[in-house]
């Protein structure tokens, strides 16, 4: 392998198990585990990484998406050296920097000024350095005026914010993040990550783990999608995000349950025009329903990219008669730019008191929107969902 | 994967899922490998950090309470009043022309030393897990950083004990001048037995029991408040060497309270002890503390 510059990550054919059955800490555990491998018997073993191989080039950004349990926590671990992985190669090179949940290193017994400079130096911060970017840390961190005080004495998030800043300033050749966007105000979430680009934009490596897919799209060129600890796909971040999206909702559509009071037979969104659905115009949707008896209730679509919270929800009390029937929704000037969205649906009575839906909240299909790219925000900035927004711009 | 880096502008890439097999190809298994050399240099670059904990651990736990630091010096010194009272009138226990606390407290600080490192500083991979098991570090950092901390109130208790000398009028001998082998060979053994237990804990939760008793029954094994010659002749080099505390205490005493040499011998046979369990300690450590990170 020639030498390569700080901050690259090369990956090769990594696999890691971990144990199926659970090995409890204690003696007589270890002492049956020890009797089976005398005997030569091995068993119970779980692959949770299977032959991950990717490279990212110093300076580069790259983010890790996939469902829970998918193993991307693992694969952090296993880069950041906290774990070891069991076949291949993982090699870095550079100085490793670790935002994770960070409130582990944190002592309520010491002052927040004393945790800065312990927590530091167990991120391998010299007290020199420490005491270099000390302001800097507090007033990220927006302590100012705590920062003498133990530490017991701070609200949860301010500890969440203490943490987080003590690592934000580390300055590593590799930056790894791990959901930190979880923690925190809305503020403070968008402040973490002006400051992973600023960190980004002096040329450190990134590695960015995050369910929020706004803020991978944000954040990182390319994406690597992992599923039950495999390489599903990489490449540039929008298509494999694209594809992410498209099996996430495959997904969630077969499980719609069919034991509801009303089904669903048959959905359709259809441009009302033209052939194709386009940003900015009209389409009716159109539902095939079937009840057992007549009723009112109230009807719900909402469109949504991916799984995530729909972008807009729209509403309508109607009453219905028993057997089949369709119900249509004329939306107009559809706000969506182009991409591949999921149209969902509910159904609830008319009553107050009313637990149990008529049909659950749910995506009943998919339709796509072609059209012009959607404007890509500026770095660090994240897009809560995509809206098409019909603009003029004028120099004067 | 020959070329190191990927051109960014590289397409999309999806799996082909029937490609992966079921399991690595054996030429392909990790085996970790630690080197001595490497591995102490990173921990010394990494002292800041020892320094760091131990003051943090100092701090924290004094705090609260009134007496503070003080807290430090009742230990020893109430060890010593006990010792005092029940031992005083066990003759043979006696040495001539040393008073009873002198000798007893020579035997009383080498021992806190060592148990207290142990028990603080085995426990202390396991109550750190949640940070072992998120972020990277020298996991030897936090065992070490205990060592650290228990010399610091063993530095404090030599208060008392200069204290005694004087109520005493004794004048330490000048072969007190050989303290710093004791002290080198005490730290050895020390680090060795912690570091061990520190590892061997995390994998078996048995061991925190086993250690308490170790320190309860090791303080009467240990020629603490009896004389090193209280074992056979015949047994002494077998102690030396397994227990290398013995030798050190019955050093410190020779030395400083009856102006002898130590008996070089069995010193020799007690660095020897020490240094096996210090390599031996740290190796375990190092195969141990692979799998910290996938315990549960």
């Amino acid at each position: 392998m020639p030498t390569s510059p700080s901050g690259s990550i090369a990956v090769e054919h990594v696999w890691k198990q971990f144990r199926a059955d659970r090995v409890r800490p204690r003696l007589h555990d270890q002492l049956s585990k020890l009797g089976r491998t005398v005997r030569g018997q091995r068993r119970g073993w779980r692959w949770v990484l299977k032959d991950i191989g990717f490279e990212v080039a110093p300076g580069g950004t790259m983010a890790l998406i996939g469902l829970n349990g998918s193993g991307k926590s693992t694969l952090l671990k296993v880069i950041s050296k906290v774990t070891y992985q069991s076949a291949g190669r993982c090699e870095t090179q550079g100085r490793i920097g670790a935002l994770l949940e960070v409130r582990s290193g944190i002592n309520p017994m010491l002052t927040g000024r004393e945790n800065i400079y312990l927590y530091g130096n167990i991120l391998g911060l010299s007290k020199r350095t420490i005491t270099e970017r000390f302001d800097d840390i507090v007033e990220f961190a927006e302590l100012t005026d705590a920062i003498d005080r133990q530490v017991k004495f701070f609200s949860s998030g301010m500890q969440v914010r203490l943490g987080f800043s003590i690592a934000a300033y580390l300055e590593p050749d590799i930056l790894l993040v791990d959901e930190v966007l979880a923690v925190g105000d809305a503020t403070f979430q968008r402040k973490c990550l002006e400051r992973i680009s600023e960190v980004v934009a002096n040329g450190t490596t990134l590695l960015f783990v995050s369910h929020d897919l706004a803020a991978v799209e944000a954040m990182c060129e390319r994406a690597v999608w992992l599923a039950d600890g495999v390489i599903r796909a990489q490449g540039p971040t929008r298509e494999v995000l694209n594809l992410y999206r498209g099996a996430v909702s495959e997904e969630a559509v077969v499980s719609i349950p069919t034991d509801a009071d009303i089904r669903v037979l048959k959905v359709e969104v259809a441009p009302s025009d033209d052939a194709l659905i386009r940003p900015g115009g009209d389409v009716e949707v159109r539902m095939a329903l079937r009840a057992p008896e007549a009723g009112a209730a109230r009807f719900f679509f909402g469109v949504s990219e991916g799984t995530a919270m729909p972008i807009f929800v729209t509403g309508h009390n109607t009453t219905f008669p028993a057997g089949d029937f369709e119900l249509r929704c004329s939306m107009r000037n559809l706000p969506l730019p182009r991409g591949r969205y999921h149209l969902w649906a509910c159904a609830w009575r008319n009553r107050v008191a009313e637990t149990k839906p008529l049909f659950p909240w749910g995506p009943v299909t998919s339709f796509d929107v072609v059209g012009a790219r959607p404007v890509r925000p500026p770095g660090g900035v994240m897009v809560l969902s995509p809206v098409y927004v019909d603009a003029t711009w004028v120099l004067s | 994967m020959e070329n190191a880096f990927v051109d960014d502008s590289a397409e999309l890439v999806v799996t082909d899922l029937s490609s992966i097999p079921d399991e690595p190809p054996p030429e392909l298994r990790y085996r970790h490998r630690t080197y001595l050399l490497p591995s102490v240099k990173e921990l010394w670059a990494r002292r800041e950090m020892m320094y760091t904990l131990a003051e943090r651990d100092i701090r924290s736990s004094y705090k609260q309470a009134t007496l503070g630091i003080g807290w430090a010096l009742v230990t020893p010194i109430a060890q010593l009043v006990i010792f005092t009272l029940i031992f005083n009138h066990v003759k043979s226990f006696h040495v001539a022309n040393v008073p009873y606390p002198l000798y007893s407290f020579a035997g009383i600080l080498p021992w806190n030393y060592f148990s207290s490192s142990l028990s603080s500083g085995g426990n202390s991979m396991l109550s750190n897990m949640p940070l072992v098991q998120k972020t990277y570090f020298p996991r030897a950092c936090f065992p070490l950083s205990q060592m650290l901390e228990a010399g610091v109130y063993t530095t404090i208790s030599l208060v008392p004990l200069t204290i005694l000398f004087v109520a005493y009028g004794f004048i330490p001998h000048i072969q007190t001048l050989w303290a710093p082998l004791f002290i080198v060979v005490e730290l050895a053994f020390t680090a060795g037995v912690t570091l061990a237990f520190s590892a061997m804990v995390v994998h078996v939760r048995d061991l925190v029991q086993v250690m308490g008793l170790l320190t309860q029954l090791g303080l009467l094994a240990t020629p603490v408040i009896w004389p090193f010659s209280k074992i056979p002749a015949a047994w002494q080099p077998v102690y030396a060497f397994f227990n290398p505390l013995g030798p050190v205490i019955d050093g410190i005493r020779r030395t400083m309270l009856l102006g002898q040499a130590p008996e070089l011998g069995l010193m020799v046979l007690a660095a020897v002890g020490a240094t096996c369990y210090l390599v031996g300690g740290y190796a375990l450590f190092k195969r141990l503390e692979v799998s910290f990170a996938d315990i549960t």
